[in-house]
């Protein structure tokens, strides 16, 4: 923020140095760096909340009806016994009210010979657990794809965690800045001025930022910790000489199971299930981890669901997988852990019912548009009529369209190729997600062909309707319509219509607010005098002189 | 003309060494700093450690912007650098929590 940098210079052109200006400053340019990603961040973070609703929509043939746990769970073991046996590990995620399929995730035991190529990750597999049978329908990436995004931007392990990591503090010195910098921190919350040009984006800026300020500062402190051992694994290091041993002692239970190369069957999952529903007083069990099914050194760890708990690290139960006997369970975590684990769990929202959850979601919007608002209040702030953009300038202003105006529009186009690819097309999963990216990168490059408000109203139109576009098509594709939907009292398929419908109002809005001739803003200040436009180094000139 | 090149210059010279001070620097100092509090916090284990690893990233940003706020490029570098220096070499003097 030049001008307040500029304002806190004194009449002898001394650089007064407070915490607000240097703050102010700071957070300036931490939001800008960072800001394009952070509004990828917020937006397919916030669709995250609804993972396994946008997976059910994804795949409109799949209509299951409920089981019991102890069913899914025997039904999921059958199916694994049948495929895949001799795998060293299963991990079985049973359905709830969420997500009514079975998900499995198998990993092949590993070669011995220590050169050998590591096994391929298997994909997910998904079971109907009334019968175990694979679900027949179409490939999609689901309500999985913005989650993965959310944090690995699509770009090879480990540089998208480590580029949202970097993203996510930036975000927190940004938030820490930003409350520094605001003095007036309510009167900033009731104050919003529509219609007048920069003052107006500064105040969406700060009613965005403040009415949700909690929710922000949680979100992303929360969200560096969901990543804690990746990004800051040296607490760990200094403590113990194997790192599985602090992943023992987060997850409370100790799995010692040892592959012996005997062979032995598998004890039946369903009084087991039984057991531990019985011992956490009808708690939900939600996961199933099986390890080196059929032999005789075979483990079970059947975990709690954290669908009614705060902390996002439940309780586990182990079994020997031969015996059936009870070896261990979790103890209670200590302030420390627990604290970890609730942080973990605020982060996801899995405790979240349905008024919380869409709370979240709203939250997350405003999240959104605080980075969003942010990005164009610097550009409004140095948008100068008479003088030539420079070259900073315009790229910012590029990339603010290329971001907020086209990422929306490759996101419907993610939703819009599930609708209208063949559901029995190879590898259509991958195409699904290669039309988003193609849809947005490439309506970024179409937008520099067009001047700068021409290109905020065709690409915030574009994705306006491109998401009116989705309740259509699904009615035209599939026979779970909006009415349809209505009708036998679908109310998954007919909000999704409606949020559909909630995204286009918004885009479109945009773009008509966007086509408004500008008007004059009232300056508030005093006009400044004619200066170079971009100030950056400021304060290090003043260092250096 | 050329004074003010050569001052911009010099600017953008201490930019380029006041972010990476920040940026490296600071992560450097964080993890130096929290593994040194989970080594030494009279705690369990597991709870020193998770402690650890829960504010370090609240130290990270705080140096961070302590960076950008004192002015003197001559006092942040010293400071942040040799808490690096410092915590990290203590940590390893001190091995692995017995």
């Amino acid at each position: 923020m030049t001008g307040k940098t500029e304002n806190a210079r004194g009449a002898n052109g001394e650089a007064k140095s407070g915490w607000r200006q240097s703050m102010a400053w700071i957070h300036t340019w931490l939001g800008l760096l960072a800001g394009w990603i952070l509004f990828a961040m917020f937006l397919t973070g916030t669709a995250s909340y609804f993972r396994p609703e946008i997976t059910r929509w994804m795949q409109p043939e799949v209509d299951i009806a409920p089981v019991s746990a102890v069913h899914a769970a025997m039904t999921a073991v059958a199916h694994m016994q049948k495929i895949a046996p001799q795998d060293e590990q299963w991990t079985i995620f049973l359905p709830d009210d969420r997500t009514t399929t079975t998900r499995i995730f198998t990993r092949a035991r590993p070669d011995p010979d220590p050169k050998a190529a590591k096994p391929p990750r298997r994909p997910e597999i998904r079971v109907d657990p009334a019968t175990g049978d694979p679900v027949a329908a179409r490939e999609t990436k689901g309500g999985e794809h913005f989650y993965r995004f959310h944090f690995q931007l699509q770009i090879p392990h480990p540089w998208g965690r480590w580029l949202a990591g970097l993203a996510a503090i930036f975000m927190l010195a940004a938030i820490i800045s930003g409350v520094i910098t605001h003095k007036r921190i309510f009167v900033d919350f009731f104050t919003l001025r529509w219609g007048k040009g920069q003052r107006s984006w500064l105040d969406a800026h700060n009613v965005s930022a403040v009415i949700a300020l909690p929710f922000h500062a949680m979100i992303t402190y929360t969200g560096l910790i969901t990543l804690v051992a990746m990004y800051m694994p040296w607490p760990v290091a200094a403590n113990y000489q194997k790192p599985a041993t602090f992943a023992d002692a987060i997850y409370g239970v100790q799995d010692d199971g040892k592959y012996l190369g005997r062979r032995a069957p598998l004890t039946p999952i369903g009084p087991l299930i039984e057991r531990v529903s019985h011992e956490w007083h009808g708690g939900r069990p939600a996961t199933v981890i099986v390890r080196n099914p059929n032999d005789a050194g075979a483990t079970i760890q059947i975990a709690r669901s954290n669908a009614d708990t705060l902390n996002a690290r439940g309780q586990t139960i182990l079994f020997s997988g031969s015996s059936g006997r009870r070896i261990a369970a979790s103890q209670p975590p200590g302030v420390a852990i627990e604290t970890a684990g609730v942080m973990l769990g605020l982060h996801m929202g899995n405790f979240a019912g349905p008024l919380l959850r869409w709370t979240y979601v709203l939250l997350g919007m405003t999240g959104t548009a605080m980075v969003g608002t942010g990005l164009l209040l610097w550009t409004a702030k140095r948008r100068r009529e008479d003088v030539k953009p420079f070259f900073g300038f315009a790229l910012v202003e590029r990339l603010n369209i290329g971001t907020v105006a086209c990422l929306p529009a490759g996101m419907a186009a993610f939703l819009l190729a599930n609708r209208l690819l063949p559901a029995d097309l190879a590898g259509r999963a991958d195409i699904e997600v290669a039309a988003m990216y193609w849809t947005w990168f490439g309506l970024a490059l179409l937008s520099l062909a067009l001047p700068v408000r021409r290109a905020w109203i065709a690409m915030l139109g574009l994705s306006a309707a491109s998401f009116l576009a989705i309740p259509i098509v699904n009615m035209i594709t599939t026979d779970r319509g909006f009415f349809a939907s209505i009708a036998r009292g679908d109310l998954l398929f007919a909000s999704f219509d409606m949020v559909m419908l909630s995204m286009a109002v918004l885009l479109g809005f945009g773009a008509w607010r966007a086509a408004q001739p500008p008007k004059q803003a009232k300056r508030v200040r005093k006009p400044r005098a004619a200066k170079p436009p971009i100030q950056m180094p400021v304060r290090e000139l003043t260092d250096a002189a | 003309m050329a004074r003010t090149a050569a001052k911009k210059r010099s600017g953008a010279a201490r930019m380029t060494v006041r972010s990476v001070t920040a940026l490296i620097g600071g992560y450097a100092a964080a993890a130096g700093v929290a593994t040194l509090a989970a080594r030494l916090l009279p705690l369990d284990r597991a709870e020193a450690t998770a402690w650890g690893m829960i504010l370090s990233f609240l130290i990270y940003a705080l140096f961070g912007l302590w960076a950008f706020h004192e002015r003197r490029l001559l006092m942040i570098a010293p400071v942040i650098w040799g808490a690096a220096v410092l915590s990290i070499a203590t940590a390893f003097a001190l091995g692995v929590r017995p």
